[in-house]
């Protein structure tokens, strides 16, 4: 156990800096990006909930957590002054300690990303009040009514995975985080054609996370429940779903060749 | 300081876990601490709270059957209670966010649904087009049939289909029934075919009418020449699948309808009237379902009111003579009441002017009676007395005017189907809260006004319900309403 914690560490000290670079990228987007939409006036009249939403940050979020999970796996392929590889061929440990530890350190990144999102969310609230107060002085006789911080929490989706309040939540955040860094422990174990499998089980695993998140939001929030929405949903549950399995099948396989070493 | 480092490799990564947790952690706090569930609530704008004393009022602002906002004012003491009855409720707390975005078209239908009654029918040919049975047509000409679908609250519906052929009524008789279509589905068509034309949904028939839909159908059934008029119940329901199921479909030129051989739906004359009594009003307020008895007021040809006071199955229990006479063009009005032992009446002219009665009753009598003036501008909502009688409760609601402007942007928010950028300058009249007026009853011809207070949504609700309630289908805009439905306290054990 204690061998998996000193590598764990070792594997930050890889990967630390291009995690840090996405963090910062992420933000300083993120920041721009909504506090620009808060001072336009097509915009006016959305919470930071809508503006969030609309400057696409819901996609761009599980974008940046599928590229934590790559930067998770590369750091069991690094190369140049790190050569991890011959410091965990020369470790006296079992060899399937590899996954565990990529696993564990992915993870980490992940619920290190989203505390992230969650800090950022929180600091652009009072800016994004501002400007968007300011904006509406401009057009409205009346004073319009702000969304608290809690509130704006409340409302977006995101945050509510983020921050779950049900079980049914805390399910959907640990089988989120869990399959993703499952997917990410393979990528550092496989090779070859495989790993460019995993990769894309990954992506799509993601992308329909994201979309099928958004579209329950949709669901509930306007009601608007035609067959057809409906239908999407089913789909993109089941393709979740799909992809979910293809990454146990794909760690199983992974542990059992030990490909890793 | 690297020679550490080198021990202790994974130092910056408990930091980070540490970090990671705090922060999880921390917005778990803030969700937990700061959850308002009780902080959307109403303000006393104007008076003194204290002269509520002796009054409990409770009520709901609704907007949907799924989200309302039930408040309870009891002693002055005004509480609230967020029900949001969607499985999301612990994700979309502030219902003014996000059901309100709904359309004018299913409020219209929400509250019929809930509530039932109205609209179409025929004697003789009956025709009927309803969106989920496709074109329904009978041809018997000396029975009258009807096929009823209610979209019932809990979000089942039901259907029933009954016969008034056999009633042999002297007069021609008309059916009125609201036709619904499938849970969800907004189109509804209702047309009928008296003497071999098509006439229109709205025609004025009162001949019967629906008293009630939610438990069982009620039909009051009007008199003439000579015959006495009654309620009669609907006895048999069924639900859509099961009238599929049960009734053969035949084809009449062309169209597949269900067969009339079987009818599936019998009724019963359960409170037959004296001759010449009417039916004035019924107290099929949005409360009824709340309520455990009836009434309904009755007036002779000579214009005497008359208090039918009724059981839960329509069944009558006593009848009161009241000493208020009809004129010609005067109209009565039954308002939800306060307390389940309460019956609040209005009586109107022309021009809005009348008088508010109010009766407590007692062991199926009447206990106290009074009765208010009545403003042709701002009409009660519900009136009541207090715990012992001493005074009277009015409740007004107030209305004012929120302007502003609606960017594009936000039409398109709530109309993602229509690209509106146009902006648009609204100026509406909204209801924003309550006129609670008390007056003394005790010793008193006439009641006195003693204290008139002010309950209304706080500014800020009152603009987020204006901005989230547009909704602009024909570039008009409409307002969502504040809808009171006074809930009856609990019968005393």
């Amino acid at each position: 156990m204690k061998m998996i914690g000193k590598m764990i560490g070792w594997h930050w000290r890889l990967v630390w800096v291009p995690f840090g670079l996405l963090c910062g990228v992420y933000g300083v987007q993120q920041a721009v990006l909504v506090l620009l939409s808060a001072s336009s006036k097509d915009l006016f009249g959305n919470g930071l909930t809508e503006l969030f939403l609309r400057c696409g940050q819901m996609p761009l979020f599980f974008v940046a957590m599928f590229l934590v999970a790559v930067i998770a796996a590369a750091a069991a392929r690094s190369s140049g002054r790190a050569h991890s590889l011959y410091t965990v061929y020369t470790l006296p440990h079992s060899r399937r300690n590899l996954p565990v530890v990529q696993f564990l350190l992915c993870l980490l990144l992940l619920l290190l990303f989203g505390a992230w999102q969650l800090i950022l969310y929180a600091v652009l609230y009072l800016p994004v009040t501002m400007v968007s107060a300011g904006v509406t002085a401009e057009m409205v006789s009346v004073a319009l009514p702000q969304g608290s911080l809690l509130a704006e929490f409340n409302a977006n989706p995101l945050m509510q995975l983020l921050l779950p309040v049900s079980p049914k939540g805390w399910g959907g955040l640990i089988a989120f985080l869990g399959v993703l860094s499952l997917e990410s422990a393979c990528m550092a174990c496989c090779h070859g054609i495989r790993r460019v499998f995993v990769s894309l089980a990954a992506l799509v695993g993601a992308g329909t996370a994201s979309s099928t998140l958004y579209l329950w939001y949709h669901l509930v929030v306007y009601a608007i429940k035609s067959p057809g929405e409906w239908l999407l949903l089913a789909f993109l549950a089941g393709t979740a779903a799909l992809s979910a399995i293809l990454t146990l099948f794909n760690a199983w396989w992974s542990v059992k060749r030990t490909e890793a070493l | 300081m690297g020679h550490k480092k080198s021990h202790r490799p994974y130092g910056w990564c408990l930091g980070a876990l540490a970090v990671t947790i705090a922060v999880f952690a921390a917005g778990q706090l803030f969700l937990c601490v700061a959850y308002p569930r009780n902080a959307v609530g109403f303000r006393l704008e104007e008076g003194d709270a204290a002269n509520l004393q002796g009054f409990t009022l409770q009520g709901l602002w609704r907007q949907s059957e799924t989200a309302m906002l039930s408040f309870t004012l009891k002693d002055g003491e005004l509480s609230t209670k967020p029900r949001l009855s969607n499985s999301e409720s612990d994700t979309t707390w502030m219902m003014a966010r996000c059901n309100l975005c709904v359309p004018e078209e299913d409020w219209q239908e929400v509250d019929a649904a809930a509530e039932g009654s109205y609209v179409s029918g025929a004697y003789g040919a009956y025709f009927l087009k309803t969106s989920y049975e496709g074109m329904q047509y009978n041809a018997q000409v000396t029975h009258l049939e009807a096929m009823y679908t209610l979209t019932a609250a809990d979000g089942t519906d039901r259907s029933i289909r009954f016969s008034l052929g056999e009633l042999e009524t002297a007069e021609p008789v008309t059916v009125t029934a609201e036709l619904y279509g499938e849970k969800g589905n907004q189109e509804s068509y209702g047309y009928f075919v008296s003497a071999g034309a098509v006439q229109d949904i709205d025609a004025d028939i009162r001949d019967v009418q629906v008293l009630s839909s939610t438990d069982q159908v009620a039909l009051y059934i009007q008199g003439g020449n000579g015959e006495s008029g009654g309620i009669y119940c609907v006895r048999k329901f069924c639900t859509s699948d099961e009238i599929r199921k049960q009734v053969p479909e035949v084809t009449v030129h062309g169209v597949s309808v269900p067969s009339q051989t079987e009818p599936y739906g019998s009724i019963e004359e359960v409170c037959p009237f004296e001759e010449g009594e009417e039916m004035v009003v019924c107290d099929n307020q949005e409360n009824t379902r709340l309520r455990t008895g009836r009434w309904m007021l009755t007036q002779t040809q000579d214009g005497t009111l008359f208090l039918r006071l009724l059981d839960e199955e329509w069944r009558p229990m006593n009848r009161i003579e009241l000493d208020t006479k009809l004129t010609a063009g005067q109209t009565v009005t039954a308002l939800p009441a306060m307390r389940s032992d309460e019956i609040v009446f209005t009586v109107a002219d022309e021009t809005g002017a009348g008088k508010t009665v109010l009766l407590r009753m007692q062991d199926e009598n009447i206990g106290m009676q009074e009765e208010l003036a009545l403003v042709p501008e701002s009409p009660p909502i519900t009136a009541g007395f207090s715990e012992d009688g001493s005074r009277i409760m009015t409740v007004q609601e107030t209305k004012k005017e929120l302007t502003g402007t609606v960017p594009g942007s936000v039409q398109e928010h709530y109309l993602s189907s229509q690209s509106l950028t146009e902006e648009l300058q609204c100026s509406a009249m909204a209801v924003t809260g309550w006129q609670i007026q008390v007056y003394s009853s005790q010793n008193s011809a006439t009641p006195v006004l003693t204290a008139s207070l002010e309950y209304g949504l706080p500014q800020r609700w009152r603009e987020e319900v204006w901005m989230n309630g547009i909704y602009d289908s024909e570039r008009t805009i409409y307002l969502f309403r504040v809808i009171p439905a006074w809930q009856t306290e609990e019968a005393p054990a």
